[in-house]
């Protein structure tokens, strides 16, 4: 005999009602970063909606040292929705959930660069390359740029993805 | 994590909701055919969509779908006689056909007409496969018949059977795109189950417990792709196809039979988990037959004389924790099918979306709720017919392939991942 407080019992509308109601997680932090000019478009027209502090990055390409050459070990110039330039490896820290946006034309370079320092400091990286309908590009290169880093890949046809993603994620 | 209005649309499917158009687009399985076995056989009461209907096949064996209760003064017609050409509700004796159409009603003197006047909702039945298909939505938008491969093979080579599920239909479609969960709860069933176990493709599922996922978009629906590490630096791919609203398929192993799920709301908070097992070119052997039928892989034992599974709410699922600490069973409940169901119906018969924290692997999960919400409003809103009514987009397979690892799966297996007749699965 199942008492009424067992678990299995919650499969009634009766007794579901009684989950607890408090917070069940804390506040993630996420970055998005744009890995091109099309992508950084899509990603300004969500970024207009409010967050639970998502920041919205757009990559401006390898940041140079002190000589002005590239940095080493390898770090990038990250442009905030204010203007503002940061560098990528001072955005990580703290940083829960990175999701790069990419489309055909997306830097390669910068992706691998924010994969592998996303894997170094065990933050789940996930790529998000937009390819809309008709559009012939092939993703094949940004996805294999893509792809040794990011523990999810997606491609969708619809900028509408990026905020839809982002809210299911609690960014 | 989902808002609450959105929530409501998705699970939402009785008639007039948003999402109950968008169900009524389709042609969904309603019943077995074993289910309605003979001319004038008994009338079975089926709830679908929320709506109470009553199936029955007349004298000449045509089949219907029709609402449950006698136009006169609402009986069930579940005590009717099915004789005749119609089923006659046995209150006063009023008849009707197939379509719902009253054909006799025997106070009022012929002549008079009213019994023309007088008609039932009735929805078609057809017999594909194993299954009686219904399709109930506006009779000239019927769209042509399904075309799914398991449905259409010979019968040797195929095998279907259905559950009750008791929980809304979405909480149970998602598991089966849930590509994550597979290498937790179901990772006994890998060694044991015969319809899995000595595959090839195994050893590289209990080698490496965190595939890497990638989630595309197709005609119909979704592909979501699960990467293992394999040799020579090539990759595992399990791929999974879904079609909406509600289809999707596991990926094969070895040369087991092939096989997937339909999930149908009854109302919402039940619904039909159906299962389908088949080979795309070779009859089913004796055994994997007999494997089916005795609820091993994706099907299940029943409570006798029911389609409700013998494991259920009622009785904890049969949990046995030795068998969750001995490891041979991940949660303790024996096979897959109720290794999924427990868990849903676990969750409350509709699940509070507002209160989980989906992360990246779910993404499958995400992008099909965007895909139905989408095509739900561009029904409402602008008339647009959804994906996954061209039989085009039924022609799909799963598929489990090793990979050139700068290979894209979706480009890589395009053939894969079609109906090809007369060709194997691809499978290792
Ligand atoms: S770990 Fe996924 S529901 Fe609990
Ligand atoms: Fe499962």
């Amino acid at each position: 005999m199942t008492l009424l407080s067992d678990c299995a019992s919650a499969a009634t509308a009766a007794e579901a009602r009684y989950r607890v109601n408090y917070p069940n997680s804390r506040p993630r932090t996420t970055r998005i970063v744009a890995l091109d000019e099309a992508a950084a478009t899509a990603m300004r027209m969500a970024a207009d909606s409010s967050w639970n502090g998502a920041r919205f990055l757009v990559c401006q390409g390898r940041s140079r040292g002190a000589q002005g050459l590239d940095s080493i070990p390898p770090d990038l110039d990250l442009r905030a929705a204010d203007g503002v330039v940061t560098r990528l490896s001072d955005e990580l820290p703290g940083t829960d959930c990175v999701v790069m946006v990419g489309t055909a034309t997306a830097n390669r370079e910068a992706a691998s660069i924010i994969g592998t320092a996303c894997r170094a400091r065990g933050i789940a990286a996930t790529g998000l390359l937009v390819a809309p309908a008709g559009d012939t590009a092939p993703l094949g290169p940004a996805l294999a740029a893509l792809r040794p880093t990011a523990r999810m890949l997606v491609v969708a046809s619809d900028v509408e993805y990026i905020p839809e993603m982002l809210a299911a994620l609690r960014a | 994590m989902l808002r609450k209005e959105v929530n409501d649309l998705l699970t939402q499917t009785g008639t007039a909701t948003p999402m109950g158009t968008l169900f009524r687009q389709y042609w969904i399985p309603a019943l077995l055919a074993e289910e309605l076995p003979a001319n004038d056989c008994p009338p079975v009461r089926v709830k679908l969509l929320s709506e109470r209907l009553i199936a029955f096949r007349d004298s000449g064996g045509k089949m219907g779908l029709i609402d449950e209760f006698c136009a006169h003064r609402g009986a069930s017609l579940w005590f009717g006689r099915n004789e005749e050409g119609g089923i006659r509700c046995p209150y006063h004796g009023w008849k009707f056909d197939v379509s719902g159409q009253c054909l006799e009603i025997p106070s009022e003197p012929a002549e008079s007409g009213l019994c023309e006047k007088v008609k039932l909702t009735g929805y078609p039945l057809v017999k594909i496969g194993d299954i009686l298909w219904t399709y109930m939505g506006p009779k000239e938008q019927q769209p042509p018949l399904p075309e799914w491969e398991f449905a259409t093979v010979p019968a040797e080579q195929t095998f279907t059977s259905k559950r009750w599920q008791e929980c809304n239909w979405l909480q149970a479609m998602e598991g089966g795109i849930d590509s994550s969960h597979v290498s937790f709860l179901h990772s006994g069933s890998l060694k044991t189950d015969p319809l899995f176990r000595g595959a090839a493709g195994n050893k590289y599922n209990l080698q490496d417990k965190m595939p890497v996922f990638e989630v595309v978009e197709s005609a119909g629906g979704l592909f979501i792709g699960a990467r293992r590490n394999a040799e020579d630096g090539k990759y595992y791919w399990r791929i999974t196809p879904w079609v909406m609203p509600c289809f999707t398929m596991v990926p094969p192993r070895g040369d087991h039979p092939m096989h997937g799920h339909f999930w149908i709301p009854i109302d919402d908070e039940n619904c039909w988990a159906w299962s389908y097992d088949y080979h795309p070119v070779r009859a089913l052997t004796a055994e994997e037959r007999k494997a089916m039928q005795d609820g091993h892989g994706v099907h299940v034992k029943y409570v006798p004389g029911t389609y409700r599974p013998l494991a259920n709410k009622d009785n904890d699922y049969l949990m046995d924790r030795e068998a969750q600490r001995r490891g041979d069973t991940y949660s303790g409940i024996e096979g897959i099918g109720m290794q999924d169901a427990s868990l849903q119906e676990s969750m409350g018969p509709i699940v509070d979306r507002t209160k989980e924290n989906l992360v990246s692997t779910d993404n499958g999960i995400i992008m099909a709720r965007q895909r139905l919400r989408k095509a739900a409003l561009a029904l409402k809103d602008q008339g647009i017919r959804p994906p996954g009514i061209d039989p085009a987009h039924h022609r799909v397979r799963s598929a489990a392939v090793l990979l050139p690892s700068d290979q894209a799966f979706q480009d890589a297996s395009q053939d894969d991942l079609r109906v090809r007749p007369g060709v194997r699965q691809s499978s290792v």
